[in-house]
C-alpha cells in the first residue's frame, strides 16, 4: 500500500462508526459485528473478514491489533478481543467473483472502536469483479513437461494489486491442449497483468514472441460486460 | 509466564496480570498469560538471547501440572501455542486445573499440537482458521518489530572491550515463514519487501508499510511444483517508484539451490546458496541468501497466499496485509 493510499484511510476513519451502533460490553476488549452482502443484497457466505488496527495519532498501549473470522450463512461475523482503536476491514471470498475492496480501491472501510466496547452493525458491501481466463495453448505439453522438474522452469502470470500484494493467477483446468489460468480484477480500471518466464518461450494473441524479461497485457473491462479471454501460447524452452 | 520444552515442571499459585507479552517492543497479540509450547528442536543451539549453548533434548513438552493461579486483563488465560522453530509440538499435561483465568477465552490450544487434552479443565478452545499467514521465524532472520536482527559486525572499533561494532554486515542469511491451516504444503507463495521507505506511523518509521518512494528489494518464491524439485524465486526490477505507477517488474527468476545470482540496483539474491523452502507440519520457512547494495535499515514485510487463493491479513504492522516482522541495518552504526 502506498503512502497516498494511507492518507485516504486516515481520512475516512470517523465516518464509518456513524452508521454502526455501539453498545458497552463486560469485556475489558471490545467486538465487532456484523453483516457482510453483495452488491445485489445477497449474503456473501464463506467470505474471511479480517481486521487490523492502523496507526493512531498518539502511542497507546496495543493490544489485540488483527484478527479475522468466517463469515456464517447469512453473511454475518464476529470478531472479539479487540482492544479500542481505528480498524480497517477487508473481506475476502475465495473462489468468487467478489472483490476485496482492501485488495482493489481506496482501502477498505475502517471503523473506530471504542474502548471495552461492541460495535455492531457493521455492513459490508462487496461489488463484483471480472474474472478475466488466460488460456495457455501448450500442445507439446511443455509446461507439464518441465514444470517442477526442470529447475527454474516456471511461467509467472498475475497482478499487482493497490496493497502492492502481487496476486498469481489460478490454474482452473488443463488438457491435452493447454492450461486455463484466472484472475479475478474489476471493473473500469485498466489492470496490468504481468507474463514472465525465464525457461518458457511464448507467443501473445496477436502471435508476437514475448520477450525474456517478461510483459504485461493491459486490460480493461467494462461493467457487466463479459472478461476476454486472454491467449498465450508456450512454443519452446529455453535456459532458466 | 512460559514454559517452553520442560520435563516435570509446575506452575502454581501465580498471579498474573496483563502478561501476555513477548519481546521487546512487541504488542499484546493474544500470546496469553501462561504459556506452554516446546521450542528449539534438538541437534542445535539453545537460545533465546545471545548467549547460544548447543543442546540435543527431545523438546517435547512432559508433565507439566498448572493450577492455583490467577490470569486477568489477558487474551488467554492459558496458551499452548503451536512453535515454528522444528520442534516437536508434542505436549503432555499433568494437570490444568483449578485456575481462575479471567479471560475471553480461558484455555486455547493451536491446532499444530498434540496435546492429551483430557487433562485439561476448562476444555480448551482450538485456534483454527481457513486463511495463510505469514510467520516470524525464530531465532534466526526476522524479529518482534523494533528489534534489530543479528546484523553481525563488518568491522570493529579499535581498543574497546567488549567489542563495539562500528559497521553492520550487509549481507545475510534470512527466514521467510508462512504458515497454513491446512497444511504446509498449501502455501503458494511468500511475497516479499525489504524495504527502506518509511513513514509516520508512530509505532515506529517501517509501520504501515511497504513504501516503494525508497530502495527496496521486491521478490516473489514460488515453492516447488513437486516434491525432490526447486522452488523458484522472482526478483521484482523495479527498485523505488511513484506509489501511484509502482507496477513490479518481476523479470528475472533462479531455482533456488541451484540457479544463478539474482540482481537489481538494491539488492542480489544468491539463489544457489539459498536453502529452498523447508516443511514442519502447517509451517514452511525459506532461508535466502541476500546481499545488500545499499546502506539503510530495511524494514522486512511479507504476504502469502494459498492454494484456494486465500490470502494472510498482516499482523497488524505492515500496511493493508502486509506484515512487518523487523528489520535488518546496513552500514556505519549510528
Amino acid at each position: 500500500m502506498n503512502t497516498a493510499h494511507f492518507a485516504l484511510v486516515f481520512a475516512g476513519a470517523c465516518t464509518s462508526l456513524c452508521i454502526a451502533q455501539v453498545t458497552q460490553v463486560s469485556e475489558a476488549v471490545g467486538v465487532i459485528s456484523g453483516t457482510v452482502k453483495g452488491a445485489d443484497g445477497s449474503p456473501v457466505a464463506s467470505g474471511l473478514v479480517s481486521v487490523s488496527r492502523i496507526a493512531d495519532t498518539a502511542k497507546s498501549k496495543l493490544r489485540r491489533i488483527s484478527g479475522a473470522a468466517a463469515t456464517v450463512p447469512n453473511g454475518s461475523f464476529r470478531l472479539p478481543s479487540l482492544d479500542s482503536g481505528t480498524y480497517r476491514i477487508c473481506v475476502q471470498v475465495p473462489g468468487t467473483a467478489w472483490i476485496d475492496p482492501c485488495e482493489w480501491g481506496p482501502g477498505g472501510r475502517t471503523v473506530a472502536l471504542p474502548s471495552g466496547q461492541a460495535l455492531s452493525s457493521v455492513n459490508l458491501v462487496l461489488n463484483k469483479g471480472a474474472i478475466v481466463t488466460l488460456r495457455v495453448t501448450d500442445p507439446r505439453q511443455l509446461l507439464s513437461m518441465h514444470e517442477g522438474k526442470t529447475p527454474g522452469a516456471h511461467l509467472l502470470l498475475g497482478v499487482s494489486t493497490d496493497a502492492l500484494s502481487f496476486r498469481m493467477a489460478s490454474l482452473v483446468s488443463q488438457d491435452t491442449g493447454g492450461r486455463n489460468y484466472q484472475l479475478l480484477i474489476p471493473f473500469d480500471r485498466k489492470v496490468n497483468i504481468a507474463v514472465s518466464s525465464a525457461f518458457f518461450r511464448l507467443l501473445d494473441t496477436n502471435g508476437i514472441a514475448l520477450p525474456k524479461s517478461g510483459s504485461v497485457i493491459p486490460v480493461i473491462v467494462p461493467s457487466g460486460q463479459q472478461a476476454p479471454t486472454l491467449l498465450l501460447s508456450v512454443i519452446g524452452v529455453g535456459s532458466p | 509466564m512460559g514454559c517452553f520444552s520442560v520435563n516435570n515442571a509446575s506452575v502454581t499459585g501465580n498471579t498474573l496480570y496483563d502478561n501476555d507479552r513477548f519481546g521487546q517492543g512487541n504488542s499484546d497479540q493474544g500470546n496469553g498469560d501462561i504459556v506452554i509450547a516446546t521450542r528449539f528442536p534438538g541437534n542445535a543451539n539453545c537460545h533465546p538471547g545471545s548467549n547460544a549453548v548447543p543442546c540435543d533434548a527431545m523438546r517435547d513438552v512432559q508433565g507439566v501440572t498448572v493450577q492455583d493461579n490467577t490470569s486477568s486483563n489477558a487474551r488467554y488465560g492459558i496458551n499452548l501455542p503451536g512453535s515454528s522453530d522444528g520442534s516437536t509440538n508434542n505436549v503432555g499435561i499433568n494437570a490444568i486445573s483449578g485456575n481462575r483465568l479471567n479471560a475471553p477465552t480461558a484455555v486455547v490450544v493451536d491446532q499444530h499440537v498434540t496435546v492429551n487434552t483430557y487433562a485439561i479443565s476448562p476444555v480448551p478452545s482450538q485456534v483454527a482458521s481457513s486463511e495463510p499467514e505469514t510467520i516470524a521465524v525464530f531465532p534466526q532472520g526476522n524479529a518482534p518489530l523494533g528489534v534489530a536482527l543479528g546484523t553481525p559486525c563488518t568491522a570493529y572499533v579499535p581498543n574497546t572491550a567488549p567489542p563495539v561494532c562500528s559497521a553492520y554486515s550487509n549481507r545475510g542469511t534470512f527466514q521467510f515463514g508462512a504458515n497454513d491451516p491446512g497444511g504446509a504444503y498449501n502455501v503458494n507463495y511468500i511475497e516479499v519487501f525489504l524495504s527502506t521507505g518509511t513513514g509516520f506511523d508512530v509505532r515506529g518509521p517501517g509501520a504501515s508499510g511497504p513504501f516503494v518512494n525508497a530502495p527496496f528489494c521486491h521478490l516473489l518464491y514460488v515453492p516447488p511444483q513437486q516434491a525432490g524439485t526447486n522452488g523458484v524465486i522472482y526478483l521484482d526490477q523495479v527498485t523505488q517508484a511513484d506509489p501511484a505507477s509502482y507496477m513490479p517488474n518481476f523479470s528475472t527468476s533462479s531455482a533456488i539451490g541451484s540457479g544463478a545470482p539474482l540482481s537489481n540496483s538494491a539488492c542480489t539474491i544468491y539463489a544457489a546458496s539459498s536453502r529452498d523452502i523447508h516443511y514442519s507440519l502447517n509451517d514452511a520457512v525459506l532461508d535466502l541468501d541476500i546481499q545488500f547494495a545499499q546502506n539503510g535499515t530495511y524494514y522486512m514485510y511479507e504476504f502469502t497466499n494459498n492454494n484456494v487463493n486465500a490470502h494472510s491479513s498482516g499482523n497488524g504492522f505492515g500496511g493493508g496485509f502486509w506484515s512487518l516482522w523487523g528489520y535488518w541495518h546496513v552500514g556505519p552504526v549510528q
